[in-house]
């Protein structure tokens, strides 16, 4: 059976933000700055904003 | 070693995220196996049943472990950095382990609360409103597919969140 259009798109928003949760928390804590923590808020209110555009 | 105050509160801590996470995540992934396939074969009768029924309060459970569970991971994280643990080179892979599980899962938690129920709980209201005869809004079935994504999502952030909380105490990778 394939995969619905949601689960792709559900699994295909997951990779990007792990991608980029591992990458900001490894600088935070490498360079001992809570910066890099803008990025995780940044994509997850770029989720907020895409997913309520979802027809 | 005695056992001081302060490892009554960590374990008390630990005991309740790990309990309410259970029960969140449990409930996550019943909704992904067996609610949306099941709901898929059936009628729609039997589903404007079942939705005010059963989805409202498995709901319920699901919204509210997942506040029990972040509220009680942050209690544990922020106290266990303020006796300066976070600083300490040696648990640098600790402390980028817990924090990535920490913030997945909070990520996930603002799906639950801004996406999964903000949008059923439309849902659930259209059909209630449905058996007493109204009209089904036009945007039901929109709503329906927003809570659907985002709960796929929490599905596959539930692996690697699962995995560095684990990671955190279990794997010192450095």
């Amino acid at each position: 059976m394939p995969w619905a259009k949601e689960t792709k798109l559900g699994f295909g928003w997951a990779a990007v933000v792990v991608v980029i949760f591992i990458g900001s928390i490894w600088a935070m804590v490498r360079y001992t700055t809570p910066a890099p923590l803008i990025i995780p808020v940044l994509a997850y209110l770029g989720f907020l904003a895409w997913v309520n555009r979802v027809k | 070693m005695a056992v001081e105050a302060i490892d009554y509160f960590y374990i008390g801590l630990r005991w309740t995220h790990v309990f309410a996470g259970i029960t969140w995540i449990g409930l996550l992934y019943y909704f992904n196996f067996v609610q949306v396939p099941t709901f898929k074969e059936l009628d729609a009768s039997t589903k404007n049943v079942l939705v005010p029924k059963l989805v409202k309060r498995a709901l319920f459970w699901f919204r509210w472990a997942a506040v029990v569970t972040v509220l009680a991971g942050w209690t544990y994280f922020l106290t266990a950095w303020s006796q300066g643990d976070f600083y300490d080179v040696s648990r640098r892979w600790w402390a980028v382990s817990i924090l990535t599980g920490g913030f997945l899962g909070t990520f996930m938690f603002l799906n639950v609360w801004g996406v999964i129920w903000r949008h059923q709980k439309k849902v659930i209201r259209a059909t209630e409103e449905l058996l007493k005869g109204t009209p089904a809004p036009p945007d039901m079935a929109r709503w329906g597919r927003q809570a659907l994504i985002a709960s796929r999502m929490n599905v596959a952030l539930s692996l690697p969140m699962l995995f560095f909380m684990t990671a955190a105490s279990h794997l010192p990778l450095f």
